[in-house]
């Protein structure tokens, strides 16, 4: 364990020499916040109504900065790192090293993860709380902290698929962004599952992206009971087992794949 | 600056960037899909808002798909023609070969735009095209004001343009900073929606100090007779004007290169 505990103390320490990198996310993230506002306020002004689906002006507001905390918890780039890996002939140095290569990749995601909590998570946060008074309830916190780890662990495993296309198709930047535009849309990062017609939201439902934003911010809202967040919690385990032994398969096929040649 | 020069070399570039993309062709072909999927799927929202609320004021679903479709245009047209002034930039200074293009007989600028060519935009383009003509197909609209539509949607690519000099000179100073290109998004994303929902001091600023708001906005609302033609000469002079800082922050930035690296 402690060599990946090395894994990650390095890869803060790169993340701290690029800090300007994720101090952007200062300037992004509000005017993100201030556009969707504008929008919403107007579009809910304009209606003549106090709840959209389910959903106050504030509480939608609200789930937006939430889409913003959970995607900067939860981002990954293993995708990227494994198509250039595989383009560049890169990888076998990193097949070389004495670590499994997608575990000590997710050991450096954490530590670049960590790092963001400071510099993106906490300021996104704050401008929630001093603006738009985004609370929780005690009792739902540990519950939305454990689903928001488990959602990180499954946009790692589902990146980590999508770039293992690299291994056949070398050049795999067209799946990468398909599977970018679908999850940002199957998964509520954009606007909330129920905005939708019934018959996309029980195709939703039954695909597992609703577990990467729409679930946990619901869990952060309170809009379930405790036994329905906690079988929720249940189904994300589910998924992160399947799509762990869907990645294990898929790298063993990966493996018998690679050439190192560069390209 | 020679033109003639100019051309023949973004000619060549072009069919180099063409080549090149054709040499994996279904990456390529999958890649274009991925664009086209992205942008087609952006009305898709826009219908889910109208379902479930009255909409943005003042536009109805089809006028507002056709504002979406213009700014998809105009992002497109960035994207194929200026947008890998950026990357090529950002990339020089971090490996410390930017001399390279300045050593070049031939303004730096001029040079890495004619570089610019991105295949890739033209899935953007397309799916832009489709949205707009279904939006006039839907509003039954043809007539002579699309012209002078064309000619303000060009206006706001020379806007995206000015934008993306100015984060390319940005990377001389805040060295291997791809995330510049979120400067960009920022701008696109004040763009998304109608200056009609943001309050009179932000429509001010979106439209005469960074004038970001106008880039679908304008073409769009002339083309529906909300605005009338003359608009065009309220907007060639913030644009000119952004333009003309760009283009004197890149002159003063590219000083201040050293070959180091980052």
């Amino acid at each position: 364990m402690s060599k990946f505990s090395g894994v990650v103390k390095t890869s803060i320490k790169d993340s701290i020499v690029y800090r300007f990198d994720m101090a952007i996310t200062l300037i992004t993230a509000p005017i993100s916040i201030l556009v969707f506002y504008s929008l919403w306020s107007a579009i809910y002004k304009y209606s003549g109504v106090d709840v959209i689906r389910g959903f106050t002006l504030v509480q939608l507001i609200s789930y937006y900065v939430l889409t913003w905390v959970i995607g900067i918890f939860s981002y990954s780039n293993i995708e990227d790192a494994i198509s250039h890996q595989v383009r560049s002939g890169g990888i076998t140095k990193e097949l070389l090293k004495p670590l499994n290569y997608l575990v000590s990749n997710f050991f450096i995601t954490i530590g670049h993860r960590s790092f963001a909590m400071f510099i993106e998570i906490i300021p996104v946060f704050a401008i929630g709380f001093i603006f738009f008074k985004i609370k929780t309830s005690l009792t739902y916190l540990p519950f939305f902290l454990l689903s928001a780890i488990f959602a990180f662990i499954l946009v790692y495993l589902i990146s980590a698929l999508v770039g293992m296309t690299a291994f056949w198709l070398v050049h795999n930047r067209g799946i990468v962004k398909i599977k970018r535009v679908l999850i940002n849309f199957l998964s509520g990062a954009v606007i909330p599952l129920t905005f939708f017609p019934s018959w996309f939201q029980k195709l939703s439902y039954i695909l597992p992206f609703q577990y990467l934003t729409f679930i946990p911010i619901n869990i952060w809202l309170g809009k379930y009971t405790i036994i329905q967040t906690i079988q929720f919690l249940g189904i994300q385990l589910l998924w992160i087992a399947v799509f762990y032994m869907i990645c294990v398969f898929v790298w063993k096929a990966a493996m018998k794949k690679v050439a190192a040649v560069g390209i | 600056m020679n033109i003639i020069k100019f051309f023949r070399i973004w000619k060549r570039s072009s069919e180099m960037a063409i080549e090149h993309v054709m040499a994996y062709k279904t990456a390529f072909f999958l890649l274009l899909l991925s664009l086209f999927l992205g942008d087609i799927l952006i009305p898709v929202i826009s219908v889910v808002i109208y379902q479930v609320s009255s909409g943005i004021p003042g536009w109805n679903l089809a006028e507002f798909v056709l504002f979406q479709g213009t700014l998809i245009i105009v992002i497109g047209l960035w994207h194929a023609f200026f947008a890998s002034l950026l990357g090529e930039t950002i990339s020089a200074v971090e490996e410390g070969i930017f001399d390279r293009t300045l050593l070049k007989p031939f303004p730096s600028l001029a040079f890495l735009t004619a570089y610019s060519f991105d295949p890739d935009g033209l899935a953007e383009i397309a799916a832009g095209i489709i949205i707009v003509g279904w939006a006039l197909a839907k509003m039954n609209f043809f007539n002579s004001t699309i012209l002078i539509y064309i000619l303000i949607l060009l206006l706001a690519v020379l806007f995206e343009y000015s934008l993306t000099i100015i984060a390319a000179s940005m990377a001389f100073t805040f060295v291997r900073t791809w995330r510049l290109f979120e400067l960009i998004n920022i701008a696109e994303r004040f763009s998304r929606y109608p200056l009609d929902v943001y309050n009179k001091g932000m429509r001010f600023f979106l439209t005469f100090i960074v004038p970001a708001g106008i880039a679908a906005y304008y073409p769009a609302a002339v083309l529906m007779g909300k605005q009338t033609v003359f608009v065009v000469f309220e907007m060639i002079i913030p644009i000119s004007l952004f333009f003309v800082f760009s283009l004197w922050l890149w002159n003063i930035s590219i000083r201040k290169y050293n070959s180091a690296g980052g």
